[in-house]
């Protein structure tokens, strides 16, 4: 079964029919191409709650960059896997000034365009996979997806500072990952653990 | 030797890696980790002593001793024999015993481990004040070392091994006199070879541990001593390296008015001022900063004096004590690292520019008021937080300060030199006019005399007026120079380009290569295969064009000459493109109104004209009237504005963005290969002047582009 995972390569110079989207297609249902940045924040901005990887581009010739990009991507979410392949092979220290522009970015790889290196980029994007179909959030979300529209919009908790919560709402922390949703997060792998301890020591 | 309660460390063997192995990366650093437990130990001297060390043999040994504080057996037990623990650490604001009052410098606790770095066999010995034990202990790291290898070993057997814990390091006591203090390691199985470079190299390393900003109230000094090496037989570390700056500054701060001074620059004066600033108490916190500068001549004064030591730069020192990114040491100067980024701004503007090779800065900082500056676990950086960016920030702004202060200092002395000349040559001239008054009121036989004076006098003013011209004449080569340096530089980002290029064109084509091998021939795919085999097509044209730009650079003269702006752009249409416009059935108009007259290089200059034009040639193929192209220039303050436009179809809003792109083309059918205005563009950035797409001056179709050069005076 193909994964449903979304494949976002935002590349200028990316072939539709090339064999990097050939091979993706083999596994996955959606291999999206977008040539520009506008459109591929676009697309982000319409579509941050599903999984997704994203393949990025850095240096797009266009007002904003990769960098801008991924900032914007941030700005919608932290569970979206993101890979930069870029041409661009530095010199040592202006490399060290695109990687400290990074930080904080969270991004899963930084893949140097060369035909040598088709297969890594191949094996990182099935490594963002793996990190996704593993994550404790994508698991909350698809416990939050599977459930009725009317479920989602009731509220389902409260907070101790006394507000309330829809799924969907929990759905949004999560995925922006901000304190709350992180702090949801975490007490759903405590209650996790406190229930695995439980049920062996009954044993 | 008395009763034997032989010890045992600890602590287990992936501590052990991780601190002794990963932590203390070179025996130099190891050697500064030990000096600076005898700074924490409150020692006031300690002795570094190398006896054959060149050669390792069973007689060479090195022996670390201090008067410091020194360890009881309970502190041997419970400090010495346990890793980091937090009881030394835990208290940030932890000083060392009165009257010093040090603050404790050791964070990780690693120090002692970092010994085995120099030896396999150590000996300490240690005893504090009032007491008359002398508290002996050998370690044999072999053991250790024979352990890890077995833990790690597949067969490991663990109801046989021994862990670490279980080795018993041999301890005895010895009688000491009553008011003996202080710490001694005796280190034999010596592990590497000291050269005495390699001694030079150490205590280099070792003066710079602290910071010639702190006056310290109880001294620490570091002696060292070699029986092999004739400079080394008594020497005494000290760091004076700042005696010959050329330009030095300081700044520090104010607690109470929560103020921090900061260097700038003030173009009326030509002084450096020191401003005072609020600082923000969640940021980076106050600092105190000196900064030497040295220009050549110091340099060499400087390095006449202190043979070995150099200048090197900017290093953080907290509490008194370098912090670890800047004491690992490198063995080559080449491979030390630029931490806080001083040389990487060289890439950007390489003229004015202090190197750290021309600086030696110190900048303070304490734990209590910057306790976000903080030193990474790998030793080898700074966590990277606001905090340390805003500090790296401040810093690069007070050298970039301090450039225009240098940069103003050249200017002056250029000045100076100029009207000193000027002067001289007035002078001669006043001189003269007196002697030709003189020469009137003569008699014969002294008009003689005074017009022999004469001809000497208009001898020199020739010569002077020589100087002058020459002077003159000198600094127009040295801007030269350094405009030919500048189009080197843009060089050098065509190259990073078109790198950029052509390694996205090879990808494209092994992209291509690779569909046909997985999948051949396969009924699915058929029509992709024609697909392929035209991008690989399109791929070598566009690899074929790049070759071709960068030909264009190993064809041109790099020389520059004077540029007319008016001739060259006249000529290139009168003469050159004449014939080909009219066939064409173009109208062509050029208006040069101001003079414009540079230095650059010729070629480069028409190849942006003759992108230029024949790009307006394919436009205007697109239109059945008339057909126009118009090229004017003129004056706008500072810069000369060209409009160049023609009545083609014009450019549409979508693309206006890129067209300046490499391999952007709308004529891929004609053979346009995108290189066009790319060209025009990196020339013109190469003259530090700007192209864009302005609104069209034909109506109703047509494209108009603006291009800016500076007019240097």
């Amino acid at each position: 079964m193909k994964s449903n995972i979304n494949i976002i390569i935002i590349h200028d110079d990316i072939k539709p029919r090339s064999f990097l989207i050939t091979k993706l297609e083999e596994s996955f249902q959606n291999v999206i191409l977008i040539d520009n940045p506008r459109d591929g924040i676009t697309y982000v901005s319409k579509h941050y709650s599903e999984k997704m990887i994203i393949v990025l581009d850095i240096n797009f010739g266009e007002e904003i960059d990769g960098y801008g990009v991924l900032e914007k991507i941030r700005d919608y979410s932290y569970l979206i896997e993101v890979v930069i392949l870029s041409a661009e092979d530095l010199p040592g220290t202006q490399m060290i000034e695109n990687v400290n522009k990074l930080f904080g970015f969270d991004t899963f790889d930084y893949i140097i365009r060369k035909p040598k290196n088709q297969d890594k980029l191949i094996q990182s994007i099935f490594k963002a996979k793996e990190k996704i179909d593993n994550s404790i959030s994508s698991a909350i979300d698809k416990w939050i997806e599977v459930r009725d529209r009317d479920r989602r919009n009731k509220p389902y908790m409260i907070d101790h500072k006394g507000k309330s919560y829809t799924l969907d709402d929990i759905k949004k922390e999560i995925n922006m990952q901000t304190t709350e949703g992180m702090q949801i997060e975490k007490n759903i792998t405590m209650l996790a653990i406190k229930l695995m301890m439980d049920s062996s020591q009954k044993k | 030797m008395a009763k034997s309660k032989n010890l045992k460390f600890n602590f287990d063997i992936s501590t052990y890696r991780l601190l002794g192995r990963e932590l203390i990366t070179d025996r130099i650093t190891a050697l500064f980790e030990i000096v600076k437990n005898s700074y924490d130990a409150n020692s006031e001297n300690v002795h570094v002593e190398f006896y054959n060390v060149n050669t390792p043999s069973p007689q060479s040994k090195i022996i670390i001793s201090d008067d410091g504080c020194g360890m009881s057996y309970s502190d041997l037990q419970n400090k010495w024999m346990v890793i980091g623990t937090m009881s030394k650490r835990g208290d940030k604001n932890r000083r060392t015993a009165a009257p010093y009052n040090r603050r404790v410098t050791g964070k990780k606790g690693v120090g002692r481990f970092a010994v085995d770095k120099l030896g396999a066999k150590i000996i300490l010995k240690t005893t504090v004040e009032g007491s008359t034990t002398l508290h002996c202990l050998k370690t044999d790291w072999n053991t250790y070392q024979e352990i890890e290898k077995g833990q790690l070993s597949l067969n490991f057997d663990a109801n046989k091994f021994r862990y670490f814990t279980d080795i018993e390091n041999e301890y005895w006591e010895e009688t000491a006199p009553v008011k003996d203090h202080g710490t001694k390691i005796e280190i034999y199985d010596i592990t590497d070879p000291w050269s005495e470079k390699d001694i030079r190299k150490a205590t280099t390393e070792l003066s710079k541990l602290i910071s010639p900003i702190k006056n310290l109230d109880y001294p620490f000094n570091i002696h060292i001593k070699s029986n092999e090496y004739e400079d080394f037989k008594n020497f005494l570390v000290v760091n004076n390296a700042v005696g010959f700056a050329t330009l030095e500054v300081d700044v520090g701060f104010n607690l109470e008015n929560g103020t921090q001074q900061k260097l700038e620059f003030n173009e009326d004066t030509g002084k450096l001022d020191i401003v005072e600033i609020p600082y923000d108490k969640e940021g980076m916190g106050p600092i105190k900063m000196r900064l030497f500068y040295f220009h050549k001549q110091d340099k060499v004064k400087f390095r006449k004096l202190y043979a070995g030591a150099v200048i090197d730069g900017v290093k953080i020192y907290r509490d008194g004590l370098i912090t670890t990114p800047f004491a690992e040491y490198a063995l080559e100067r080449e491979r030390e690292r630029d931490i806080l980024g001083i040389d990487k701004r060289r890439y950007s503007d390489f003229f004015d520019k202090v190197s750290s090779r021309d600086l030696l800065g110190f900048i303070e900082i304490t734990d209590e008021h910057n306790p976000m500056i903080i030193e990474s676990t790998n030793r080898q950086h700074f966590v990277d937080n606001p905090q340390y960016r805003n500090l790296r920030d401040f810093i690069i702004n007070q050298i970039k300060e301090l450039e225009k202060k240098l940069i103003s200092l050249k200017e002056e002395k250029r000045e100076k030199t100029k009207s000193k000349l000027s002067q001289v040559k007035g002078g001669l001239d006043e001189t003269d006019a007196a002697i030709e008054a003189a020469k009137s009121k003569s008699d014969p036989e002294t008009r003689k005399a005074l017009s022999r004076v004469q001809r000497g006098l208009r001898k020199t003013k020739v010569k002077v007026k020589q100087g002058i011209s020459s002077y003159n004449e000198l600094e127009k080569e040295k801007e030269k120079q350094r405009d030919l340096f500048l189009s080197l530089m843009s060089l050098q980002d065509y190259a990073s380009e078109i790198s950029h290029v052509v390694r996205t064109s090879i990808d494209n084509i092994a992209d291509s290569a690779r569909f046909f091998t997985e999948y051949f021939p396969n009924p699915k795919y058929n029509e992709y295969y024609a697909e392929h085999a035209s991008y690989i097509g399109e791929e070598m044209n566009k690899l074929s064009s790049a070759v071709d730009f960068m030909l264009s650079y190993a064809k041109s003269n790099i020389g520059f000459t004077d540029i007319d702006l008016r001739v060259t752009i006249s000529d290139l249409f009168n003469k050159i493109y004449r014939s080909r416009l009219q066939k064409e059935n173009i109208h062509y108009t050029v208006e040069i109104r101001d003079n414009f007259i540079f230095t650059h290089n010729q070629k480069f200059f028409e190849d942006i004209f003759e992108n230029l034009i024949a790009n307006s040639i394919k436009a205007l193929k697109q239109i059945s009237g008339k057909r126009f192209i118009k090229c004017s220039g003129s004056l706008q303050g500072d810069m000369y504005e060209i409009l160049f436009s023609d009545n083609g179809p014009g450019i549409a809003e979508d693309i206006k963005a890129k067209v300046f792109n490499i391999y952007f083309t709308t004529t891929e059918s004609e053979g346009g290969a995108g290189m066009g205005l790319y060209m025009v563009k990196t020339r013109i950035k190469a003259m530090k002047g700007s192209i864009e797409l302005i609104e069209n001056e034909f109506e109703p179709t047509g494209a108009t582009f603006k291009i800016r050069l500076p007019v240097k005076n």
